[in-house]
């Protein structure tokens, strides 16, 4: 490999990271919409699986920002790439083949458990063509085929220039200090292998993992923190806890784990700041909901572009603080709705 | 209005019993009445407003100090000591977790025998091993950081996150110490550190801020009782705040049946049904609450026959020391706001008879303040002559004192004999406290022995030092015996003569040692709450 070359893959590499981050990033609104519009008094198993995988998926955020930062790369938080909903996520302008479907922000509900299946579905060997109106288009890899592609080009850009890959500054990354609610271990990445670790951290515990064995599902029955995201939402949809001797392929057969869809705020699907009314106390709590939204997002961005500490303040003074705005925005009726929907944050970037 | 077990109390003993009843059954009905209201923690607003001011959000929620001349005050001292009540506790949900330093030290084998070692007091009815367990779950309830290594102390398990590292201002202290040979070791500290349990509380960041916490990490009990509400781990826990128990209602002599509380908010009297009461209102206010519950079957207050609630008062005398650093090349100054060195080299079993006493390098040893300079408008070379020229060094500590039957608390009465309310709607209290004739020989017993850790430090004693006997850790009025002749609770911490009523609070101790009681009274209430699982009877 030239330097041309190497540099061109560099950035391709950068570029592939950096769509990492987002597909990390797209995940948390919706999973969190969903959580907190569980009333407070039901579902409690349930609501705890979801706000695990949150957790999990915030982890997952750090380490690709760590391994971006490793290699020299500029991780971006910004008003340009802050998801709106609904949402499709693309690589190179098509949908990923495992995830051509739209994600939103809505109320937990079976179709919303249903469509977070889908997002955390074990891979499976994806036809590479199809028919798409009568013209051959070869579609995005799955989310497991980009992970494993953006490994094989950390591997050759190390090899092709050993030693020069992993020039980021150490005092860059993200360390264990900053997850202690039951994500995972986050991984320091310096070199080829801590890499690797990291990046198979994100594919094994979520998206673009490859279906588990029975008695690895086995060996998490119980454990919801070490079972994978997939099958954690199976439990919700099936209303059942896996037990020791189930398929992993099928639903459920343990323990009953009734869930009520009803114990939960009716509200607005993929609102936006428009929907409500300027003046109105929906409008007055989502404009806080997104400065706060925006600030935590802000101090994010410092965290994984040499200030990790800011990581501190984004958890404690940005996260948490929006939790109890977005529980009482979700009560709060919506602005001249006749079906009784109530307000929904929109996760929207405000100057 | 009805729950299966009432809790008085919603401090760190409330919420290790209550946390440890439902684990065990999650559906176990548990009603956690606090007279105080709630007090806003992790608040970024009242952590700046602390930070520029100094002023804690619950300051407004601890007693007033004694009645002078010209002020009203609150409580009356009635000893030949003074010991004030004024800072000492907090009447908050969360109680005096809310403003405590975290200190989690563990009583020494000694402690448990204090009248076999010594002729004091009364031995305890069990002894360091039989507690040991309890420890251990203490340590993890608290989120304890200390040196597992100790060793001073046998331990079946490590603390649950590691030791703080001593600052550099521990230094000179350490120095000498060392040139004694008097020990010193980490100081465990309830703050939250990073480990592979998952946790929804956060850990420590050393803002040196911890007198009110931005984060949680330093352990308040609220915080705990907020996230179990918060995600609903247990439907039957619920927590009434405002709600000010007025007395126990008995059923029988040997019975209770509820409590009877006032509404803060409607002011209306009103009752709840129980099948057990657990009283963790702090040392003073469940004596004062076992003395107030008068009936027919309990003349002088419930569990009160033999006339000992109340009794055996005891607190840590608080005193510090100073020495004079001559220079200050190391520019030593605070680092943090909390300890991380401490010698329990006296709080000895040969120490045990006189008064134990522990000594520790405070956060502020060195006098220098940085805050007062820059307030001051001091120049960088004022600042540097000040900092790299003489200071000041404090040696801090607490000792040991032993209860006497004339030392007690009780609801303090005006002339014509009625009860005058705090500003927190609880009843005042009378506190009557005369230190031990020979209590000053032995301060100057302790002054000759930090004086030589002085000299060795090469900071000769200045001679100014202070002693507080404040009543942070006012214990023993309701001490725990394996009779009913020596105590108000048994060794289950049930009240003698009473099958359903349990303390438990620092009144129960035997003694206190040397060391801040917290961690102790959490091990407490994780067996207590041990117990109650294993008798079972209550839904």
């Amino acid at each position: 490999m030239n330097d041309v070359e190497i540099e061109d893959k560099r950035r391709a590499l950068l570029a592939r990271l950096q769509l990492a981050l987002e597909l990390e990033w797209t995940t948390l609104p919706p999973y969190l919409v969903a959580l907190l519009s569980i009333k407070r008094d039901a579902n409690r198993e349930a609501a705890d699986l979801i706000r695990g995988v949150a957790m999990e998926e915030m982890l997952h955020f750090a380490l690709v920002a760590n391994v971006m930062n490793a290699v020299g790369g500029r991780p971006r938080v910004s008003k340009s790439n802050c998801p709106a909903y609904p949402l499709t996520m693309t690589f190179e302008g098509r949908p990923f083949a495992d995830r051509t479907f739209p994600i939103s922000l809505a109320r937990f509900s079976e179709a919303s458990i249903a469509t977070f299946m889908k997002i955390e579905q074990p891979q499976s060997p994806v036809i590479k063509t199809a028919w798409l109106r009568e013209v051959i288009e070869v579609p995005a890899p799955t989310i497991g085929e980009f992970y494993g592609a953006t490994v094989k080009l950390l591997e050759e850009l190390n090899a092709a220039s050993p030693g020069k890959l992993f020039a980021g500054d150490r005092k860059d990354q993200l360390e264990g200090d900053y997850f202690w609610g039951g994500g995972g271990a986050i991984t320091i990445v310096t070199d080829l292998k801590s890499a690797k670790t990291a990046l198979e951290t994100v594919v094994e515990q979520g998206e673009g993992a490859w279906p588990w064995t029975r008695e690895r599902l086995a060996s998490t029955v119980g454990e919801p923190l070490k079972m994978g995201h997939y099958y954690r939402f199976s439990e919700i949809f099936f209303e059942r806890h896996f037990s020791t001797t189930d398929d992993p392929g099928k639903p459920p057969k343990g323990a009953e784990m009734p869930v009520d869809y009803a114990a939960v705020y009716p509200i607005k699907q993929n609102a936006r700041a428009t929907d409500y009314p300027a003046g109105s106390k929906a409008a007055e709590l989502n404009d806080a909901f997104n400065t706060r939204y925006t600030m935590m997002l802000r101090q994010l961005g410092e965290a994984i572009n040499g200030t990790p500490n800011a990581l501190y303040t984004a958890i404690m003074n940005g996260m948490h603080g929006m939790t109890s705005i977005a529980r009482e925005l979700m009560q709060t009726p919506m602005p001249g709705s006749t079906n009784g929907e109530t307000a929904c944050p929109t996760f929207e970037w405000v100057d | 209005m009805k729950a299966s077990t009432v809790i008085v109390g919603s401090g760190v003993a409330a919420t290790a019993v209550a946390q440890t009843l439902l684990e065990k059954n999650p559906q176990a009905s548990v009603l956690i009445l606090e007279a105080g209201i709630r007090v806003k923690t992790k608040d970024y607003g009242l952590w700046e407003q602390y930070m520029l001011t100094r002023q804690t959000p619950y300051e407004q929620y601890t007693d007033l100090p004694y009645p002078q001349r010209d002020f009203t005050g609150e409580n009356t001292s009635a000893g030949g000591t003074d010991m004030p009540l004024n800072g000492a506790r907090v009447f908050a949900y969360g109680g005096s977790t809310l403003h405590w330093g975290g200190w989690s030290f563990r009583l020494k084998p000694e402690d448990f025998h204090l009248k076999s070692n010594t002729g004091h007091g009364i031995d305890w009815p069990f002894d360091y091993d039989a507690l040991e367990p309890y420890y251990c779950r203490a340590e993890h309830h608290l989120a304890v950081s200390g040196d597992s290594r100790e060793p001073l102390l046998k331990r079946s398990q490590p603390y649950p996150f590691r030791e703080f590292p001593f600052t550099l201002m521990d230094r000179p202290i350490a120095d000498g110490m060392d040139k004694l040979g008097v020990g010193y070791g980490h100081l465990p500290i309830a703050r939250r550190g990073v480990s592979g349990v998952p946790s929804r509380h956060a850990p420590c960041q050393t803002t040196g801020t911890c007198k009110y916490c931005p984060f949680g990490a330093r352990y308040a009990a609220c915080n705990y009782l907020d996230d179990l509400m918060e995600w609903n781990d247990w439907p039957g826990l619920s927590v009434r705040l405002g709600a000010i128990v007025d007395r126990l209602i008995v059923d029988g002599k040997r019975k209770v049946k509820g409590v009877t509380f006032w509404d803060r908010e409607t002011g209306a009297l009103q009752d709840v049904e129980a099948d057990r009461v657990i009283v963790a209102a702090g040392a003073i206010e469940s004596a004062k609450l076992l003395l107030r519950s008068i009936s027919d079957e309990w003349p002088t207050g419930i569990g009160n026959d033999r006339d000992l609630v109340g009794r055996y008062l005891v607190t840590h005398p608080y005193f510090t020391f100073e020495g004079l650093l001559p220079a200050n090349p190391l520019r030593l100054q605070a680092e943090m706001d909390f300890p991380t060195l401490v010698s329990r080299h006296f709080d000895s079993e040969a120490e045990q008879k006189t008064g134990k006493f522990v000594l520790v390098s405070p956060p502020d040893a060195v006098g220098y303040r940085l805050a007062d300079s820059l307030q001051k408008g001091q120049s960088r070379a004022q600042i540097d002559a000040a900092l790299l020229g003489a200071n000041g060094i404090q040696i801090h500590g607490m000792i040991e004192v032993f209860g006497r039957h004339e030392n007690r608390v009780t609801a303090a009465k005006d002339s014509s004999g009625k009860v005058s309310y705090n500003r927190v709607g609880l009843p005042m209290t009378q506190v009557e406290y005369t230190k031990d004739p020979d209590f000053d020989k032995r301060m100057l017993e302790v002054q000759a022995e930090v004086g030589k850790i002085l000299a060795a430090m090469g900071a000769p004693s200045t001679g100014k030092k202070s002693l507080s006997w404040r009543a942070d850790h006012a214990g023993s009025v309701c001490r725990m015996s394996s009779t009913e002749e020596e105590g108000v609770v048994d060794p289950d911490l049930r009240v003698h003569g009473v099958d359903n009523l349990y303390i438990i609070s620092n009144a129960v101790f035997p003694n206190l040692g040397a060391i801040n009681p917290t961690l102790t009274l959490t091990a407490l209430a994780v067996r207590l709450a041990d117990h109650l699982n294993a008798r079972g009877g209550v839904s």
